[in-house]
């Protein structure tokens, strides 16, 4: 029968790219495991936290270290203007309403 | 389950096959996107979680009117007598704007003689011998800072202008492994001297505090000590940076908000679409079926297994998609979302990272949204007299 062929062989293709993406990922995963120790002798050696995926302004730069008022560092009125603002979330303890944990 | 009634679901959607492919597709598309932008989400946070340890236990900063500035060298000899700390060390970094490309590098300054550091040079710097480089100015970069500077014919040195307007002539010595990037990409690490003259700051003065402290429970005590001796300061603790990674996607406003309107309005067209009622043949089939003999049940389990057919192939093949655009194409496009405007774009090695936890939600916020909005009118028309129905 025409159709169930057809649904076995989308059953058979699933499972067999699926494999395939597992295996693919598993392999990543190991060797991801092995370059840990080296991301955190980096990290050691800057002693700085969060990623360098955005550099364009220090709030998202180091976001956890930045200023309070990072938001208006040109002018107490000027809202902030890069995209990446519109992505990441400041620190919690930098909200008004927030304290940092050890207080 | 019935086998027969399997293939009977089978062939019912067959019957109306275009229809159906649009529907997988569409269906497939929006679980896509939705699992495409949480898993980055949940990889590049993994990548925070990963390095959080390495950081310091403590971070003192001294704050004047809401802005953070340099602080007195001295605070440190302060801070190490507060009991619980065994160390308590001044940093000197800041930023580096480079006019000719239009990006700001980090420079930090490193005391490179220290024990802990040399281990940690050794396996985090390609090639970098200390000794070759004793009597001269040197630092070691990230693989973005490389780039750039080699992009501007700077291939074994780089001239830094400082702001009273002197030129600095610093070496290159090393670089970072390009598996760090998304660490050390706008990295510049020098010698603490060094990193004085160029960025210009005072012997007496320093960027932080950075405390050790060995004990965990003892750290909230000392950070209230230091706030109580220096009530201007900024102390964070790792816990803090710690919470602060758990929240720094802002899921909910700005462009996640966007596009996850998008995302569950064309899902919910496709769910009102569906849920709107039958058309007249498919209200003529469960009319027929039922004259035939069918109970009420029978219909309803039928329309069971199609829509729940449809919507598992539909969300084991999303995930997949998903999973292979986001860790094995390392997400084009939708990775911009998260770098913004930043002209110093590192090489992303995104680490593997699957919260089940996430794909649990995907699951409940579709799946069963969409077999409910098919069973529903379905035994709504079953209900019906037979020969009502099928007039």
């Amino acid at each position: 029968m025409n159709k169930k062929r057809l649904m076995t062989a989308f059953i058979a293709i699933f499972l067999i790219v699926a494999l395939l993406e597992a295996i693919v990922l598993i392999l990543m995963n190991r060797t991801q495991t092995m370059q840990e120790p080296i991301k955190q002798a980096a990290v050691t050696l800057t002693g700085l936290p969060d990623l360098a995926l955005s550099t364009e302004a220090r709030f998202v730069r180091h976001r956890t270290l930045s200023d309070l008022h990072a938001y208006f560092s040109e002018e107490g009125t000027l809202p902030e203007y890069f995209p990446s603002a519109f992505t990441y979330a400041p620190p919690p303890y930098q909200h008004a309403h927030a304290r940092i944990a050890g207080e | 389950m019935n086998s027969k009634l399997f293939f009977f679901a089978l062939d019912s959607l067959w019957r109306r096959g275009g229809k159906n492919l649009a529907v997988l597709a569409v269906f497939t598309l929006i679980i896509t996107l939705l699992a495409s932008i949480l898993l980055l989400g949940g990889s590049l946070k993994k990548e925070l979680d990963l390095t959080l340890d390495s950081l310091p236990d403590i971070t003192v900063q001294k704050l004047s009117a809401g802005r953070q500035t340099l602080l007195d060298s001295d605070m440190v000899y302060t801070i190490t007598s507060i009991p619980g700390v065994s160390l308590a060390r001044e940093r000197v970094w800041g930023y580096y704007y480079f006019q000719n490309a239009g990006v700001n590098f980090t420079v930090m300054g490193l005391d490179f003689f220290l024990p802990p550091y040399r281990e940690s040079l050794r396996k985090a710097v390609e090639d970098f011998d200390i000794t070759a480089h004793m009597d001269e100015d040197f630092m070691i970069v990230g693989e973005g800072v490389k780039a750039t500077l080699n992009a501007n014919y700077y291939t074994d040195f780089f001239n830094f202008i400082t702001s009273s307007g002197t030129i600095k002539k610093v070496n290159l010595a090393g670089t970072f492994k390009g598996v760090t990037s998304l660490e050390t990409n706008d990295v510049i690490l020098m010698p603490i001297a060094l990193a004085r003259e160029v960025l210009e700051i005072e012997e007496t003065l320093a960027t932080d505090i950075v405390v050790t402290v060995p004990n965990p429970v003892e750290i909230p005590t000392v950070v209230g000590k230091i706030r109580e001796v220096y009530p201007g300061s900024r102390v964070i603790a790792k816990e803090d940076i710690r919470s602060s990674y758990q929240n720094i996607f802002d899921y909910k406003s700005g462009i996640f908000l966007a596009l996850f309107i998008t995302v569950f309005f064309a899902f919910f067209i496709l769910v009102y679409e569906k849920a709107s009622g039958l058309n007249a043949a498919e209200r003529r089939e469960i009319g027929i079926l039922k004259a035939v003999g069918w109970r009420i049940e029978d219909v309803v389990r039928l329309k069971l297994t199609e829509s729940s057919l449809l919507a598992l192939s539909a969300f084991g093949v999303g995930i997949m998609l998903a999973l292979f655009y986001v860790f094995i194409l390392e997400a084009p496009l939708l990775i911009d979302l998260f770098s913004g405007y930043s002209i110093l774009k590192p090489k992303v090695q995104l680490p593997l990272f699957i919260d089940p936890y996430t794909i649990g939600l995907i699951f409940i916020a579709t799946v069963p949204i969409y077999i409910a909005a098919v069973i529903i009118p379905s035994w709504r028309a079953a209900v019906i007299d037979a020969d009502e129905v099928m007039r």
